[in-house]
């Protein structure tokens, strides 16, 4: 502990001493918060980090990053909350879940529909080539509480809609990823031309985002 | 971000009571306390380096980052009754005071005012005090450099940013401070990261 440091401490006790005995319950909380502030210990294993997508590989820019969700049979299908802010986050258990899963977004009124990615498809032309700057945010959470995709829709460029694909892996995973197009939308997309970069930045643990889908 | 007050070397203008440094009892160091005071400290000991770097960021004035700083725990324990756990963590919670310390700060100096007038416990440095926030100061230069270079961006995305990546809380942390929702705050920070062509963390 630096010289500075400790002579502050010295000088709060001298000077606020009464204030820190008046509230034990709170400095106690305070104190036991350092603990459980430490480096969190995760609760169950890490999935492998979703993949950012880039449109030169593609054809397909504006896709933006990708989470991925462990299945369960027991796990609701799918969930679509709006934030406040306006962004909506959006988890996904089951491909077949996907017309049910557009329905619930067409019925909030958020401008994304939901594809499979698989390896036939061939109606990839339709997605629209973005600059950087105007890919929508995407944010697919590792912590504890944000175990979903949120999609910010006020980035979504003027005549445009966002495209959510999603893919099921070999394991079981299901595997989103998002970029915007003029619409129509395209009825799926093709993996082969979907290449994963880098630029890796979302980590999605399946278990909590799965016990949280529960608005269906 | 408002402007520095004053340049190194220099001693703000302040209207608080000032102890010397030979005022303040020996009892340094260690645990001095017991009880509340000793769980306390706990939480002091364990945020004061990161509430110090947040205005060593902003400050080159080692007076002004040590006023700051313990006008931040003044506030905090005048201000006990308004922690609650369940609202968020006990460093969001702090944070969000350091923010409004420093938004009182930029607010008077804009207006002209002395940069620091609530201080009551105010007190003039020692030369070897003087020296450790100096050096923390010059530690903070290249997260300074960082700071100026992030004018593209946002206010919120700079904060969130910097609650993140400079000041090391957890997205969940660093969105209640700011008031915006988990799944917000990283929208934001991706956003800013992207921007400034920084690697995607998974945080």
């Amino acid at each position: 502990m630096s010289n500075f440091e400790d002579q502050l401490w010295s000088q709060l006790v001298r000077e606020r001493g009464e204030q820190m005995r008046a509230a034990p319950e709170a400095t106690a909380a305070l104190g036991s918060s350092v603990t459980a502030t430490r480096p969190p210990t995760r609760r169950g294993p890490r999935l492998r980090r979703p993949a950012l997508l880039t449109g030169s590989a593609l054809g397909i820019a504006g896709l933006a990053t990708a989470g991925v969700f462990a299945l369960t049979s027991s796990s609701p299908a799918f969930a679509v909350t709006k934030n406040p802010d306006g962004t909506v986050a959006i988890t996904l258990s089951d491909l077949s879940s996907l017309p049910a899963l557009n329905q619930k977004l067409a019925q909030d009124g958020v401008p994304v529909t939901a594809v499979p990615i698989s390896t036939s498809c061939s109606a990839t032309g339709a997605i629209t080539n973005l600059s950087g700057e105007s890919t929508p945010s995407i944010s697919a959470s590792g912590q504890e509480t944000t175990d979903v995709v949120t999609i910010d829709p006020s980035q979504i460029p003027s005549g445009e809609v966002g495209v959510l694909g999603a893919s099921q892996t070999a394991s079981g995973q299901i595997e989103l990823m998002f970029g915007d197009t003029t619409p129509p939308a395209p009825s799926c997309l093709n993996s082969a031309r979907v290449t994963p970069t880098q630029d890796r930045h979302a980590k999605v643990r399946g278990r909590q985002g799965r016990d949280r889908a529960a608005s269906r | 971000m408002c402007n520095d007050v004053g340049g190194f070397g220099q001693v703000v203008s302040v209207s608080g009571v000032r102890h010397s440094v030979d005022s303040i009892p020996s009892t340094v160091g260690g645990s001095v306390e017991s009880g509340a005071a000793a769980e306390f400290e706990v939480f002091y000991r364990a945020n004061v380096g990161v509430v110090s770097a947040f205005f060593a960021r902003r400050c080159s004035e080692p007076q002004l980052v040590a006023d700051l700083t313990s006008e931040v725990f003044l506030q905090a324990l005048a201000s006990l009754d308004s922690y609650d756990p369940d609202r968020g963590s006990a460093r969001g919670w702090l944070f969000g005071i350091v923010r409004r310390v420093w938004a009182q700060h930029c607010e008077r100096a804009a207006r002209g005012r002395e940069a620091i007038t609530a201080l009551a416990a105010h007190r003039q440095l020692g030369d070897d005090e003087i020296e450790d926030i100096a050096t923390r100061i010059d530690a903070q230069r290249t997260a300074r450099d960082l700071l100026a270079a992030w004018e593209g961006l946002s206010d919120l995305e700079r904060a969130a940013l910097e609650l993140v990546d400079l000041t090391g809380l957890e997205p969940r942390e660093a969105a209640s401070v700011l008031g915006i929702s988990a799944g917000a705050l990283r929208v934001r920070l991706f956003r800013a990261r992207k921007r400034l062509g920084k690697p995607q963390e998974n945080r």
